[in-house]
């Protein structure tokens, strides 16, 4: 029962929790993953987002060695996933909204039957997560609402202090209430841990993430930090004196151009502060008021996938990505 | 280890109803089961006549050693699939589990709560048979071995690629209609069987390994297809050899030809006089024709029995061609040292019979034979009670359920774990009631009988380790010459001394029997039921 943590490699040189490249998975002919390139920084709490049917949980999946990559790999900790054993699970922490549980047990029980499995396991931790949660040790979990069992979930989790912590929709379904008192555990122990997360609901992760990444029909269109992405992307209204037109070419960084009179408006997706303001200024002399407005991440994402949807013509329909942005689950 | 008995633990926290369920079949199981071997008199003494009568006991015992499987399957299916191997979304996967570890937590479940009763139950079966005292280990570690290759690893493997006990149940199911349906074909394709010593075991070896196999990479890797695929061969490789036609090559290899210059054990002669006439009759379907040949027997040493196990018969069919029968069991003959009248059987194709019934020809009959000595000797007098036989097994007075001043009739037997090595037992009637006198041993009818065969196995596979010896004596009824009166029975008076005759195996060899000029009977007549007269 005793595992060495000691023993399990970590090349502290990789300042990456996660390394993916060229990850590939099919089902069949489906391609659920395509050749995807991702890193996680140690200390990041990273959302991947993306509608449901995105390839989110293969993702998850093939990362903790659940399921086997078609080509590519992941490295998790510095450890090929396709090694990831027994052992290494002492360092990671895994919850996903479709996980079945010992149900038969109490959240108690489950404790109890969880800690020998962990040498570093913090009892202390373990009692502080279950005032936390408020969790009925002697109620079995089959008894448990859903919100109760995420919770007993991430108690069994977090108590073993986990180098990373990998959720998969975790808080898919659950009451704002829980949802808050999930995220504010998590938060806790974001100092010592890389949280890598997936969601459909920008809502949700926008506020705590560091990092995040963007997946649409397996294919990984940006992941970026937070800040830069805030950074990066700017909604910006020039109004002209006279009627306004579009450039003959717009580049590719503006998404979404619209004109409405004498006003132009689109989202300059490669912003790089006052030398993107004297480009605009150049570009629009006759310009009366150039505006440039920080984004929400929603309204980044939408931009995003619309404006990518119009290229690739993709699948992913609009309703589908309005939903996701507005943080509904679909059917 | 820490890790295997904490996930035992648990295990058996969670699975306790059904742990409960298997103990409670297994004790009825050693409690019930004493009943088999019962006579009917002992039946009747202990049941009654009730609607919970002596066949409903027996039929009980018969249920419980298929019930006691069931619970295994129950358990197995139960402790594997609870921390499943097949799907992705079970709760240990991202948990620090060593497969190892997981491993062997199931395998000590198995053992303490499948082996354990089970052991107990066959120790309590063996004492309540009254074989406590014979050297039971090596045949209860080999019974033991026979049944997880048989039984426990095929469900363990099955269990182990199956997310579900429904899932499970399907599999089974499958495997058992697979299986009826292989024996089916089987039996269409090959109407002949053969005889071969201890031929059902070496599949044993195959189920541990590849079975095995199957587990080991499921735990390891969960690498599902290819444990399904190790399965579904294991399941098509033995059903290929349930169509595949008798192993004649198995025969040749047991019953090796004889040595030139050696003495055959024993002399067959062609009986060819208007008592002994040579018949056939049709058989499968019209398709084939059996021949019965009138022999004599002679020449077998004085101590010596010699059985004839399967026999081949070869044909000249002109041109110097011969064509050969394949091997064919015979059952049950036994060849003494007295000379003796009998018969030799075979099956030959319709259309080859039609083809050489009208000209003599030369006929060829090989047979395999065992050729065994006389051995130990044992002389136990008729008890009353049970009374044991070293080297044998426990033997038991059977007294007529029929007969109302409960005299003997037979003896029953019981041996530990398979049926004993080849035995003569004999003994003397009396054709008068005892009346709980012994008679004068020499006065009276003999009666005796063969019991038991030779096998090397320390153990035949099955769930008891104890098996009923039927000691079927000869002349145990005595038949008048009066019409319409009723035979009567034979009695063994206590103190009759019982003679127990073990055999050991002196060799397997092959001996042909050639007979020139043979004239195939003219046609074949169908087997008749004779009715009595009105």
């Amino acid at each position: 029962m005793n595992q060495s943590v000691d023993s399990i490699h970590v090349d502290s040189v990789h300042a990456d929790s996660i390394r993916i490249e060229g990850l590939t998975r099919k089902f069949g002919r489906a391609l659920a993953l395509d050749n995807l390139d991702l890193s996680v920084p140690e200390g990041a709490i990273y959302a991947l987002v993306g509608a449901n049917g995105a390839g989110k949980t293969t993702m998850i999946k093939l990362m903790m060695n659940i399921l086997r990559p078609t080509s590519g790999h992941a490295r998790v900790l510095d450890i090929d996933s396709r090694r990831l054993t027994g052992r290494h699970f002492c360092r990671i922490g895994y919850v996903s909204e479709n996980q079945e549980l010992p149900e038969w047990m109490t959240v108690g029980g489950m404790l109890d039957y969880l800690r020998p499995f962990y040498p570093q396991w913090d009892r202390a931790l373990e009692r502080q997560l279950v005032r936390q949660f408020d969790l009925p040790l002697n109620r079995k979990l089959k008894h448990l609402s859903r919100g109760m069992k995420m919770k007993a979930a991430f108690a069994g989790s977090l108590a073993y202090r986990p180098a990373m912590i990998v959720l998969d929709e975790p808080f898919s379904g659950l009451d704002p209430l829980v949802r808050d008192e999930l995220i504010g555990g998590l938060l806790d122990r974001a100092p010592e841990t890389t949280i890598f997360l997936s969601s459909h609901d920008l809502a949700e992760i926008e506020s705590f993430s560091s990092h995040v990444g963007y997946l649409e029909n397996g294919q990984l269109l940006f992941s970026d930090e937070m800040s830069v992405l805030s950074d990066r992307f700017r909604e910006v209204t020039v109004t002209l004196n006279g009627t306004a037109s579009l450039p003959q070419a717009p580049p590719a960084a503006w998404l979404q151009a619209e004109v409405a009179d004498s006003v132009i408006r689109f989202v300059h997706s490669d912003c790089r502060g006052e030398a993107t303001a004297r480009e605009l200024a150049e570009r629009f002399p006759e310009a009366r008021d150039i505006s440039m407005s920080p984004m929400a991440l929603r309204a980044i994402f939408l931009a995003v996938a619309k404006s990518g949807r119009r290229h690739r013509e993709s699948s992913v329909s609009s309703a589908s990505l309005d939903a996701m942005a507005q943080g509904r689950t679909q059917a | 280890m820490k890790q295997a008995l904490h996930i035992f633990a648990k295990d058996a926290r969670r699975f306790w109803p059904e742990i409960v369920v298997s103990l409670a079949i297994t004790a009825l199981f050693a409690r019930i089961y004493p009943n088999q071997w019962l006579n009917q008199s002992q039946l009747y003494a202990v049941s009654g006549w009730g609607f919970a009568g002596p066949q409903g006991l027996q039929l009980l015992a018969t249920v419980l050693t298929v019930l006691v499987p069931v619970g295994w399957w129950l358990l197995i299916a139960r402790v594997i699939h609870g921390e499943s191997l097949v799907g992705d979304r079970q709760f240990w996967l991202t948990r620090p589990y060593e497969w190892k570890h997981l491993l062997a937590a199931k395998v000590l479940f198995l053992l303490v709560f499948v082996y354990l009763p089970l052991v107990a139950a066959q120790l309590a079966l063996l004492a309540e048979a009254g074989l406590q005292r014979f050297p039971y280990t090596p045949g209860l570690l080999y019974n033991l071995l026979l049944i997880t290759g048989a039984l426990v690893l095929p469900l363990f493997a099955l269990a182990s690629v199956t997310s579900t006990f429904a899932r499970m149940a399907l599999a089974i199911i499958g495997v058992l209609l697979g299986f009826i349906g292989f024996s089916v074909l089987s039996a269409h394709l090959h109407s002949i069987a053969v005889s071969i010593p201890s031929g059902g075991d070496f599949w044993i070896p195959i189920l541990l390994c590849i079975c095995g196999a199957a587990v080991a990479v499921q735990y390891a890797g969960r690498r599902l297809w290819l444990a399904r695929l190790l399965l579904i061969g294991l399941f098509l490789s033995i059903g290929m050899g349930m169509l595949m036609p008798p192993d004649g090559g198995a025969v040749d290899r047991a019953f090796g030809a004889s040595a030139a210059g050696q003495e055959a054990p024993i002399h067959i002669q062609f009986l060819q006089d208007a008592n002994h006439q040579v018949t056939g009759m049709p058989v499968d379907g019209d398709k084939g024709a059996q021949i019965t040949i009138p022999v004599h027997i002679s020449g077998i040493a004085e101590g010596s029995v010699v059985m004839p196990q399967n026999v081949r018969a070869s044909v000249a069919v002109g041109d110097g061609a011969r064509k050969s029968t394949p091997w064919q069991a015979i059952y049950s003959l036994h060849y003494g040292s007295d000379s003796q009248d009998s018969s030799i059987s075979f099956d030959m194709d319709r259309s080859l019979y039609e083809r050489v019934k009208s000209t003599p020809i030369q006929l060829q009959i090989t047979l395999a034979l065992t050729q065994a000595q006389a051995g130990e000797v044992t002389r136990v007098p008729l008890s009353t009670t049970d009374f044991s036989v070293p080297g044998f097994g426990a033997c038991s007075p059977e007294r007529g359920w029929y007969d109302a001043a409960r005299e003997i009739t037979g003896i029953s037997c019981r041996s530990a774990f398979r049926q004993p090595d080849l035995t003569y037992v004999e003994t003397l009637w009396s054709n008068l009631p005892c009346s709980g006198t012994a008679t004068e041993p020499d006065k009276g009818v003999q009666g005796a009988a063969w019991v038991g065969a030779f096998d090397t196995a320390p153990a035949q596979f099955g769930i008891t380790s104890v098996w009923s010896v039927m000691i079927s004596l000869s002349n145990g009824w005595r038949y008048s010459n009066v019409r319409g009166k009723p035979q009567e029975p034979r009695y063994l008076c206590p103190g009759t001394p019982v003679v127990f005759t073990q055999y050991r195996l002196v060799r397997r060899l092959q001996t042909d029997v050639i007979i020139p000029n043979f004239q195939m009977p003219a046609q074949l007549t169908p087997e008749r039921h004779v009715q009595d007269a009105p």
